[in-house]
């Protein structure tokens, strides 16, 4: 396989496109991280949490119609048409452009505000718009009504499965020449009871992100989106995706030479529950580079990372590696062609 | 590249005409709908919306696995026994799962979130409840399969749309075998929901009649083994089915309506006929995604007549199971493989009058049929539309 990656549009902690995430390379941006307080007996608790700063997406779409379509929805949109941008790509048949994003957990704030029209109003009070919104195809078919795509539209939610499925998908749907470029999305949104449900699991123990200690529950949530613009062995300034490895053991990771002289990028984000099986991995031979204190915890996170690994400027090579299942990760190689 | 035919080998469902294929089909065949007001849940409505719902206790008493995937898990293991597998097969091989869902995969736990809004601080097992069972992943973990899982969200085309993923990861040789489907449990909050929308009846549905008030949802689950003829024939599993084509566009026009004149469906069809390298006239009847709505029935009803003539068989197996949501595609693949089977389908009770909006006749009785191939639509919001034809196997 060659997934080409023409295109990047990060809406993330760190900012609004490409260049946001060139400057964290550079160690010249921090992230956006806001203190949420969270409700606990006695008290709150403070919650640092990854926030994105979205600005820019009325460049795209009229206020007005903005005022239909709900925040996350809203992240997704300016990270596609983002993507687009950085590709600088116009296209001239849209029934060949295929939408296929991911997440986690969906629209959990239209889905709590669907719940506080029942829970407030009574059963009566159920609101349309909300439900319709709560659906976790909302943000695709969204990105396929305002860019006019109508190509195949799907959206595959499964926790750290998600970015592989994503990126499998777009990949079979150009290898079966049913379109010429595929939207690849993935994000993940905050709401309050996330965070809630984040801190009765640990979020929060410790002020701050620390994906490479896997002694401790470090993790804290994060927000974001990013949508790759991908197409089918084309010339382009990214690394393409060359391989993806689903469910591969620590041992067959470890034992792999020829990864350990490219860029390893981990997607560590601070979970304990993941870090035992983290811990079987070499990381004196892997000498990972982490990102996910620049991001926040997400279970699609490593949608990120290969942002990262298409900007670096490693001749070698990148290999992400990605939590998946109890000692399994999923692996994506880049290189330039 | 020269793709191996994909087989369908096991096949197991559970809807509220019955808990098995077997007595799904006898109930369809038979004109019974059991429909009434919710039995799992309650609301303050003044006015009742009759439901599909599965009435007979359905798998383990586990309060860590939610209905969604033990409907799931009773559709599986029908589908295991039918197909021949044991575990020991599904884990030496390259076993993907592919699950369709709406409720499956949403964190919208009604009382977690009330004891929250009022302050009395719940415990994480909700949460862990919502974390354990992503449907694919649930199954994936539980067999210990090793090839991708992928729990799609389409809305309502959701099942469908994990069986054509099945199908092209067949295609693509990147798994041996694939256990598809959808599955989708009644749900207080998708019920308050649909009826906010304005297009649930409070009368049983009727698709595609003219004095049609609307959809009545329902519950289930629908599997299906697909796999190459060489994996079946390692442990001497029959074929029940072939999976020709599948096809999937989006409409790109209105968040919960289709496009009035039905675009993105026909371009599904037609890529799925493609696919298939058939013609229209190959496709001996439809199973319709006829959910009883105003909007979907005349525009899924004007895409039928217009490719493949208003004489065509068609049955909306809606009538009998309600709009199933996320398990709908899968369910209606189940019945309509049984159909070609059969050579049989069964009638659409609730069809009376013809709407000459809709084109299309359902039969009000059982229909014999002649078919080798048929086809089976699914529609959804978001202006998804995808189609999946099957074929009979001699």
């Amino acid at each position: 396989m060659v997934l080409s990656i023409l295109g990047i549009g990060p809406v993330t902690a760190l900012g609004c496109g490409r260049p946001s995430l060139q400057q964290a390379l550079n160690n010249d941006l921090k992230p956006n991280i806001e203190i949420e307080h969270i409700p606990a007996r006695g008290g709150t608790i403070p919650l640092p949490v990854y926030k994105p700063v979205m600005e820019g997406l009325d460049r795209y779409i009229d206020k007005r119609a903005l005022r239909r379509i709900d925040y996350f929805a809203q992240m997704a949109l300016l990270s596609a048409y983002l993507a687009i941008e950085d590709a600088g790509l116009e296209f001239t048949d849209k029934s060949r452009v295929g939408v296929i994003f991911g997440s986690g957990y969906g629209p959990t704030r239209t889905t709590f505000k669907f719940l506080d029209n029942i829970i407030d109003d009574g059963d009566f009070g159920a609101s349309p718009t909300h439900f319709a919104n709560s659906v976790h195809n909302a943000l695709a078919s969204q990105v396929s009504i305002f860019l006019k795509l109508t190509g195949p539209c799907s959206t595959v939610t499964c926790f750290e499965h998600t970015l592989s499925n994503v990126l499998i998908t777009a990949q079979n749907w150009l290898d079966e020449d049913c379109v010429d470029y595929v939207l690849a999305g993935l994000g993940d949104e905050y709401c309050h009871v996330l965070g809630y449900a984040a801190a009765t699991m640990g979020a929060g123990e410790s002020a701050k992100l620390e994906p490479l200690d896997l002694e401790r529950c470090t993790f804290l949530p994060g927000e974001g989106h990013i949508t790759f613009l991908l197409g089918r062995n084309q010339k382009s300034r990214y690394p393409a995706i060359q391989d993806i490895k689903i469910r591969q053991n620590a041992d067959a990771i470890n034992s792999n030479t020829e990864w350990q002289n490219r860029q390893v990028i981990l997607g560590a984000n601070g979970r304990k529950d993941q870090s035992t099986s983290f811990k079987n991995l070499d990381m004196s031979l892997l000498r990972p580079d982490v990102y996910g204190h620049l991001f926040g915890s997400m279970p699609v996170g490593s949608a990120f990372d290969i942002a990262m690994a298409a900007l670096s400027t490693n001749e070698q090579g990148t290999v992400c590696i990605e939590y998946c299942d109890r000692d399994a990760f999923n692996c994506y190689v880049l290189n330039r062609i | 590249m020269t793709r191996q035919p994909v087989y369908v080998t096991g096949m197991g469902c559970l809807c509220a005409p019955g808990t098995s294929v077997p007595a799904a089909m006898a109930s369809l065949y038979r004109g019974l709908r059991r429909a009434q007001k919710p039995q799992n849940f309650t609301t303050t409505l003044d006015q009742g919306y009759p439901a599909f719902e599965i009435l007979e206790p359905v798998g383990q008493n586990d309060e860590m696995v939610t209905r969604t995937t033990q409907l799931t898990l009773v559709a599986l293991q029908e589908a295991l026994r039918q197909a021949k597998l044991d575990l020991s097969f599904l884990q030496k091989k390259r076993v993907g799962i592919a699950i369709g869902t709406s409720v499956g995969c949403t964190l919208n736990n009604e009382p977690y979130y009330r004891q929250y809004k009022q302050g009395l601080f719940p415990d994480h097992q909700a949460i862990d409840i919502y974390l354990h069972n992503n449907p694919a992943l649930y199954i994936s973990r539980t067999f210990g399969l090793t090839g991708p899982a992928a729990t799609v969200a389409n809305a309502c085309s959701s099942g469908t749309d994990a069986i054509g993923l099945a199908k092209s990861w067949l295609d693509n040789d990147q798994c041996d075998l694939v256990i598809a489907g959808g599955a989708d449990e009644l749900s207080r909050i998708t019920y308050l929901g649909f009826i906010s929308l304005l297009v649930t009846s409070t009368e049983l549905c009727r698709p595609f009649d003219r004095d049609r008030k609307g959809l009545n949802l329902g519950e289930g689950a629908g599997i299906l083994i697909m796999e190459h003829s060489s994996s079946a024939g390692e442990r001497g599993a029959s074929i029940l089915a072939s999976v020709n084509g599948f096809g999937t566009f989006a409409d790109a026009y209105h968040p919960t309506a289709p496009h009035p004149e039905g675009t993105g469906l026909r371009r599904a069809i037609d890529q799925a006929l493609k696919q298939a390298g058939l013609t229209a006239s190959q496709i001996g009847f439809i199973n319709a995604h006829g959910t009883s709505t105003q909007n979907n029935d005349e525009v899924e009803g004007k895409v039928i007549a217009d490719l493949f003539g208003t004489d065509i068989p068609v049955v909306s197996t809606k009538s009998y199971t309600g709009h199933t949501l996320g398990a709908a595609g899968a369910i209606e693949a189940v019945f309509t493989i049984r159909g070609l089977t059969d050579q049989k389908i069964p009638a659409t009770p609730g069809f009376e009058t013809p709407d000459p909006q809709c084109m299309v006749t359902p039969a009000k009785q059982n229909l014999k049929v002649q078919a080798e191939f048929a086809l089976s639509n699914s529609l959804a919001f978001g202006g998804n539309n995808s189609a999946l034809i099957l074929g009979r196997v001699s």
